[in-house]
C-alpha cells in the first residue's frame, strides 16, 4: 500500500461523491478500491457517512419564529432609541449645567453666599499640596536611598540597610497586618 | 434573485419591517437549519438564526442585489455561528477532552434509511457533525443541505474554490474515520484497536 497514493485517492473519492470526478479518474479509483483494502473500507466509511448526511432532513424552527424576530426586532430597536435619548439627555444636562453655572456663581457673589466655595476650594488646595509635599517626601528619600545603595555602601552600612528594612517590614507586618487579621478573626 | 424578494429588500431599506418579515418568513427555515446543524442544539440555533436576520436587517443596505439574497443571508448565519463555536470553545471543553466516539457507534445492521425510520439518524448526525471544526462543518453542511455547487460555497464563505474542495476532501475523510470507530466500537473492538 503506498500511502501518499491512497491519499490521492481519498481525495478523488470527495470529488467522485459530488459527481465531480471524470469518467477516466473514476476508473481507476474503482479499480484501485478493488485491489486496496484500506481504500476499500475509507471507500464504505465515506459513503456511509455520506448517506447519512443525506438521509438528514431540515431542522426547522418552532411555530412563530417570525412573530419572536419582529419582537426582538422591535425590542432591540427601542433598547437603540432608549440609549440614544439617555445620551442626549445626558449631553443636554452637561451644557445646561455649564451655561448655568456662571449665572449660578454671579446670583450666589451678589447674595453674598459664594463665600462659601472659596474657602472650600481654598481648603481642598490646601490638603491637596500637603499631600504633593507629602508623597515629594516619599520619593526623594526613595530616590536617595536607591542611590546610595547603588553606589556601593560599605559592608558596615549594608548591613544596617538590611537589619533596617527587616525591622520596618516587621513593625509594619505587626501593626497592620497583624491588626487587620484580629479584626477578621473577631 | 426574484423579483418578489428584490421588492422586499427595496421596501425593507425604505424602513418597512413588514416587508422584511416577508423575508424572514421565506428564509426562516435553510437559516434555522444551517444554525441547528452548526451548533447543535435547538435553542442556540434559535437565538443564532434570529441573530442573523436582525444582523441582516441593518447590513441591509451592504447587500449586492446582483448575489442570491439565500447565499447572502446563509453566509451571515454561518459567520455567525462560527463566532458563537468560537466564544463556546473558549468556555467549555475542547473535542479532545469529550469521550472517545463510542456515541456515535453504529450497528452493522443499521443502515441508513432504516435509522431514518427510527428517527436516531438525527443524533448521528448531529454527532458526526460535532467531530468537525466550524470550518470544515460550515462546506459540509452547505454541501449536503443546500445543494450548493463549490463556488457558491466559496462565496458563502468568502474562501477560494480550491480551499471548499480541500476542506470538502479532509471533513469526508474524518467524518469516514469517525464512522469507522463508532462501527468498530460497536462491534465489540476496544477503542485503542478502533484508532489503530
Amino acid at each position: 500500500m503506498n500511502k501518499q497514493r491512497c491519499e490521492a485517492y481519498i481525495e478523488w473519492m470527495s470529488l467522485a461523491l459530488d459527481g465531480m470526478l471524470g469518467p477516466t479518474e473514476t476508473r481507476l479509483l474503482h479499480s484501485h478500491i478493488a485491489s486496496c483494502l484500506s481504500c476499500a473500507s475509507t471507500w464504505q466509511a465515506v459513503q456511509r457517512a455520506s448517506s447519512m448526511l443525506r438521509a438528514a432532513p431540515m431542522a426547522e424552527p418552532q411555530p412563530g419564529f417570525v412573530k419572536r424576530f419582529e419582537t426582538r426586532l422591535a425590542y432591540q430597536a427601542e433598547q437603540r432609541r432608549r440609549t440614544m435619548v439617555w445620551m442626549l439627555l445626558g449631553i443636554g444636562a452637561i451644557v445646561l449645567a455649564l451655561l448655568a453655572l456662571p449665572s449660578l456663581l454671579s446670583v450666589l457673589r451678589l447674595t453674598g453666599l459664594l463665600v462659601l466655595p472659596y474657602q472650600v476650594i481654598a481648603y481642598a488646595r490646601g490638603v491637596a499640596n500637603w499631600l504633593y509635599l507629602v508623597a515629594n517626601a516619599f520619593l526623594e528619600a526613595s530616590w536617595t536611598l536607591i542611590r546610595f545603595a547603588c553606589t556601593g555602601p560599605t559592608g558596615g552600612t549594608c548591613l544596617l540597610l538590611v537589619v533596617a528594612a527587616a525591622g520596618m517590614i516587621v513593625l509594619w507586618t505587626q501593626l497592620v497586618v497583624g491588626r487587620l487579621a484580629g479584626q477578621r478573626v473577631r | 434573485m426574484g423579483d418578489q424578494e428584490q421588492t422586499w429588500v427595496e421596501q425593507a431599506l425604505a424602513g418597512d419591517t413588514a416587508a422584511f418579515s416577508n423575508l424572514v418568513e421565506a428564509y426562516q427555515k435553510p437559516v434555522y437549519n444551517l444554525a441547528y446543524r452548526m451548533l447543535g442544539n435547538s435553542v442556540e440555533a434559535e437565538d443564532a438564526a434570529q441573530e442573523a436576520f436582525i444582523r441582516a436587517y441593518t447590513r441591509l443596505d451592504t447587500y449586492d442585489p446582483s448575489r442570491k439574497f439565500s447565499s447572502w443571508m446563509l453566509s451571515i448565519a454561518s459567520h455567525y455561528c462560527i463566532d458563537v463555536l468560537r466564544r463556546r470553545r473558549m468556555t467549555l471543553l475542547s473535542i479532545e477532552e469529550l469521550p472517545p466516539m463510542a456515541d456515535v457507534s453504529m450497528p452493522r445492521s443499521a443502515h441508513p434509511e432504516h435509522l431514518v425510520a427510527r428517527g436516531q439518524v438525527a443524533d448521528q448526525v448531529q454527532q458526526l457533525l460535532g467531530t468537525l471544526p466550524e470550518h470544515y462543518r460550515t462546506p459540509i453542511i452547505l454541501r449536503y443541505w443546500y445543494d450548493m455547487s463549490y463556488r457558491e460555497i466559496a462565496e458563502t464563505m468568502g474562501v477560494t474554490e480550491s480551499t471548499v474542495k480541500t476542506r470538502l476532501h479532509r471533513a469526508r475523510a474524518r467524518l469516514a474515520e469517525c464512522a469507522q470507530q463508532g462501527r468498530d466500537l460497536a462491534e465489540g473492538r476496544t477503542y485503542e484497536q478502533a484508532t489503530l
